[in-house]
């Protein structure tokens, strides 16, 4: 059959059914193959129907064969005893778990003698994105390296499919039997904890969460060394099931051992393993678990762990060497709420030390006069600072969501010149107590007013007032109160003026601070101006080949490249780097600074593989040198996100967001305005790969954080709402969206004002939901009334950030036909604009 | 690379969306562990709703995505038949537990390798109609769909439709003769 059969059978059938053969007839000019062939065609016509319909019913069922032969359990036995695996032969096996059985296994490759413990997975992997991301987290876990952690050697993946994970070989005791069998002591039993928790720390240092930390997971070898087994696996094989869209059954977590958010499948971060290693802790003191699961359905089991408050380990065990310190350090790590527990495990292993030194511990529930006493006892020296400090302390305790404690960048910095009056403020800072009045909740807005109030009482004194002064404003920054930050800045600064009659250099670092404040709250021009000034007095002080006007250059640069001025920032972070590479003493902090500034260029650029590979190699260098620099590191790993998600590599995004998630979560806490924008730029990711729902909780998420630290009205919840409607919008959920902008205005409005710029894009947004609802009138009005609006201030131009809020409006614009005035509009705008402020 | 998707829109979707549409087909599967079922129409709906409608890919255009989406469908489904095949022919059990007309399921897996061959010729001779083929046989979408999505009149695919059923049966009858 060919195509001459196929038009003639095309014009037959265009017929009436009774005139197709005399069509057929006159069409096949007597040929009467052509003209048998197709008759045949046409006559068939009633039985195929059904040949079709019973084909198209198997379909459905070859469709669902092809899913069930993707998750095909893989049964696992004793028959894989003596099997090779790899290198590897199998032995004997040693143990059981949620998703699959662990076989002691040796080398028979002849090369060396070596036992392994090899965990073979029972289900299949057979989607090859999904293994390459199974590879890419192997040599994460590979790379940790820590005489604490058993040893992951390999995780591979078997020519039948099946996943496998070649681990050291421990041999030794479970902990609790070590410890029994060994008869420990309280004294002992703490110091093996603290071996553990080091274990630990240092996979949390490498951004690798345990999630499964249980006694059975502890060996104790007979020299008396801890090693955890299985680091990372169940986040592993959860990420990598997670990815395939899976879902096992059967949890790989142990129930006895899981924090609450594991169990609810939320969130999940460091201080989860903070949770199960309290939990361990408790045992190992108590000699057994504070729960008692035993007759508990899984259902009951679960609500058990999920509500039920553990005893105190000194009334459990009857120890009055527990009561205090050792059952307020439990109470403190065992904390239902993630964000009432210890942020780190470094903060719970501090804290035990502690209390082995007899020093206050961050988890004790003392009273903050006691705590000043004890503190004044050891540190007899003071000044009017410090006692202001400790009486401020009072509020500093009862200061529920304040998060400062968790900000180690401040307290390193600020213990470089540190003076014993900065000690008293950063101890303070440090050990304030979130659990001493739970349901009191004060926001960070409140907390610094009080202390700039407080600042007043040191008018007499007024450079211990600067200092404090600029010391509160980091605190301020840090936090994400801009606006205190700017105020406390300023009033440093204006101190610092009257009381030297020279210009200073900490007079530019102060402006270079609040140049910072600007850049995040994204007005480049401002910034630029503080910078550009600081410049100024630092070129009248410091050599021309300073590290400092170094900083000023990539400062400016940054800045420059937001604002559209690429040739110039480009110049610039040139003339920058050159300074710092010329300096003999170039400290790498001022290298990764700076290309941290090159990839943000090269992202504007829309360079996108060049700022991934800056980035990467900004991540080796910040991990070598600056480990303790968590802001920069949660920095680099979201900007490496954003890079990937315009790559469209968004596995990877997703990755590097999680990443940098975590890390702004734990040392930020959750409201920071880092932590929401990368937490919004997650839900994006989410978004774009078809995880709606997962998106619209994160940006829930988000609002509920900022709500619940900032109050309702203040301009990061309408931020919140605008992200939200932005969502929505997305998602054709225009009527989702126009509530949510509405929102955004209102507290725009309040907050802001009328006329800033984020009202009026709020506004153009809405108005675009409300024409696409069908509300074209209503959505028209208010088009041009938030255009005109932005057009009257203008002050200067827009600038490059702005400029990209309003292009991004167009292109949305450009996705629906029907907007064609709107369209017209926003693009007669920019045409004006242009010629208004021409470049 | 096939004859009617050469470009360069089409190298990089088929890949992404073969598999997700496997992944996706492995989910429904959890959700409703004894629907026998999934349609692959519903597949490729929520494909089109978790790529295309978040404008996240470049085929922004509705006809284009399904175009590519039922190229897609009839790939894992062509693909799996033919895995099937080969390792019957192999001597390995594989054990067949969805369908008591055993006999008629490898029928089936015959006709499907059959009509895709034949689906090539046809495309080299009326690409409308083999595409019509595609989202009305593999992907299971009606008529009006169709249509819309090939912007033209729902007489005109089903008269591809019929002209087509026509034409794979009668060759594939032919080929076993």
């Amino acid at each position: 059959m060919n195509k001459q059969t196929w038009d003639i059978l095309t014009e037959v059938l265009e017929e009436e059914p009774e005139h197709q053969l005399v069509k057929l007839k006159e069409l096949c000019k007597g040929s009467a193959d052509l003209y048998q062939e197709i008759t045949n065609l046409i006559s068939k016509d009633n039985n195929i129907d059904e040949w079709w319909n019973t084909n198209s019913r198997f379909n459905d069922v070859l469709l669902f064969d092809v899913s069930k032969e993707l998750v095909q359990q893989f049964p696992l036995n004793d028959e894989l005893i003596d099997e090779k695996l790899g290198a590897y032969t199998i032995k004997k096996s040693i143990g059981e778990g949620g998703m699959g059985k662990v076989f002691l296994a040796e080398r028979s490759d002849g090369a060396f003698e070596r036992n392994v413990a090899i965990k073979v997975m029972s289900f299949h992997l057979n989607l090859s994105g999904i293994q390459k991301r199974f590879f890419k987290e192997q040599k994460i876990l590979a790379s940790l390296n820590h005489p604490g952690i058993a040893q992951l050697y390999d995780a591979t993946i078997s020519e039948k499919g099946m996943p496998y994970l070649v681990m050291e070989y421990v041999e030794g005791r479970n902990l609790i039997e070590y410890v029994d069998y060994k008869n420990f002591g309280l004294q002992q039993r703490i110091e093996l904890f603290i071996k553990i928790c080091d274990a630990v720390q240092y996979a949390h240092r490498n951004l690798v969460i345990h999630k499964d930390l249980k006694p059975s997971n502890i060996l104790v070898n007979d020299e008396g060394s801890p090693k955890v087994l299985d680091f990372g696996v169940s986040g592993l094989l959860d990420d990598v099931t997670e990815q395939a869209d899976i879902e096992i059954q059967d949890k790989s977590f142990t129930l006895k051992y899981s924090a609450p958010e594991q169990i609810q499948d939320s969130n999940i971060t460091t201080s989860a393993d903070v949770y199960s290693l309290g939990i361990i802790l408790f045992e190992l003191l108590v000699d057994k678990h504070p729960l008692n699961f035993s007759d508990l359905s899984r259902k009951q089991a679960e609500q058990a762990a999920l509500k039920k408050e553990f005893p105190l380990a000194s009334v459990e065990s009857g120890s009055k060497k527990l009561k205090g310190d050792l059952d307020s350090i439990i109470l403190k790590a065992t904390q239902k709420r993630q964000e009432s527990r210890y942020q780190t495990v470094q903060e719970l292993s501090e804290d035990l030390k502690r209390y082995q030194k007899n020093e206050p511990i961050l988890a004790r529930k003392t009273g903050v006069s006691e705590l000043g006493i004890k503190l004044f006892k050891r540190n007899p020296a003071s000044s009017t600072l410090a006692i202001l400090l400790i009486l401020g302390g009072i509020l500093f305790s009862t200061f529920y969501n304040f998060q400062i404690k968790r900000e180690r960048d401040l307290a390193k910095l600020e213990a470089e010149k540190a003076t014993v009056t900065k000690d008293y403020l950063l101890n303070l800072f440090k050990t304030a107590d979130p659990l001493n009045k739970p349901g009191e909740k004060q926001t960070v807005g409140d907390f610094i007013a009080f202390n700039i109030q407080n600042l007043s009482g040191l008018d007499n004194e007024p450079a211990v007032k600067e200092e404090a002064a600029y010391i509160l404003a980091q605190v301020a920054f840090n936090v994400g109160a801009y606006y205190d930050a700017e105020s406390l800045f300023v009033e440093s600064y204006r101190i610092n003026t009257e009381l030297n009659e020279e210009i200073t250099i900490q007079q530019a670092n102060t402006l270079d601070k609040i140049g910072n404040i600007y850049v995040q709250l994204a007005d480049y021009s401002v910034a630029k101006n503080l910078f550009d000034s600081a410049l100024v007095i630092k070129r009248k002080l410091l050599k021309d080949d300073d590290v400092k006007i170094g900083t000023s250059y990539s400062l400016i640069g940054n800045s420059l490249a937001h604002l559209g001025d690429l040739d110039s920032a480009e110049v610039l972070l040139g003339k920058s780097l050159q300074i710092y590479s010329n300096n003999k003493q170039l400290s790498p902090e001022f290298l990764i600074a700076n290309i941290e500034g090159v990839a943000d260029l090269s992202r504007e650029q829309k360079d996108f593989e060049r700022s991934v590979r800056l980035l990467e190699e900004n991540i080796v260098l910040r991990k070598k040198h600056l480990p303790d620099d968590k802001r920069g590191m949660s920095l680099s790993y979201n900007n490496i996100g954003f890079s990937y998600k315009n790559l469209e590599e968004y596995p990877e995004a997703i990755e590097a967001y999680k990443v940098s998630l975590e890390i702004l979560e734990t040392v930020y806490g959750d409201s920071h305005p880092n932590t929401l924008t990368t937490l919004s730029n997650l839900s994006n990711v989410y978004q774009l790969t078809g995880q709606t729902r997962l998106a619209e909780e994160k940006n829930i998420e988000g609002l509920d954080r900022v709500r619940k630290s900032f109050g309702e009205n203040h301009w990061r919840v309408g931020q919140s709402y605008s992200r939200l409607g932005g969502f929505y919008y997305q998602n054709y959920e225009y009527f989702k969206s126009i509530e949510s902008y509405k929102k955004a205005i209102t507290i725009y409005s309040e907050t802001l004002g009328k006329s800033h710029f984020w009202t009026n894009r709020a506004k153009l947004n809405l108005a675009l939901s409300e024409a696409l609802s069908g509300e074209i009138n209503k959505g028209e009005n208010l088009f041009i009334e938030s255009l005109t609006e932005i057009k009257e201030n203008l002050n200067g131009r827009l600038t490059y950030y702005n400029y990209g809020s309003i292009t991004v409006i167009q292109e949305n614009l450009t996705k629906h036909k029907e907007l064609d005035e709107f369209y017209i509009a926003i693009s007669d705008f920019l045409t004006w604009h242009d010629a208004a402020y021409p470049n | 690379m096939e004859e009617d998707a050469s470009s360069k829109a089409f190298d990089q979707l088929f890949p992404i969306m073969y598999e997700k549409m496997k992944a996706m087909a492995s989910s429904h599967l959890n959700k409703e562990y004894n629907a026998i079922t999934i349609q692959p129409t519903e597949l490729v709906h929520e494909l089109y709703l978790k790529l295309v409608d978040q404008s996240r890919v470049n085929a922004n255009n509705r006809k284009h995505f399904y175009a590519i989406a039922s190229h897609c469908m009839r790939q894992i489904l062509v693909d799996h038949a033919r895995k099937k095949k080969t390792l019957k022919r192999g001597g390995k059990s594989f054990e067949v537990t969805l369908h008591p007309e055993e006999i008629s399921l490898n029928e089936y897996e015959d006709n499907i390798i059959a009509i895709d061959e034949i689906l090539k010729e046809l495309r080299g001779i009326d690409e409308r109609a083999a595409n019509v083929v595609e989202m009305k046989f593999f992907s299971g979408m009606n008529i009006a769909e169709i249509a819309n999505i090939l912007e033209v009149s729902e007489k005109t695919v089903k008269r591809d439709w019929k002209k087509a059923k026509l034409w794979i049966y009668t060759s594939l009858k032919k080929k076993e003769e």
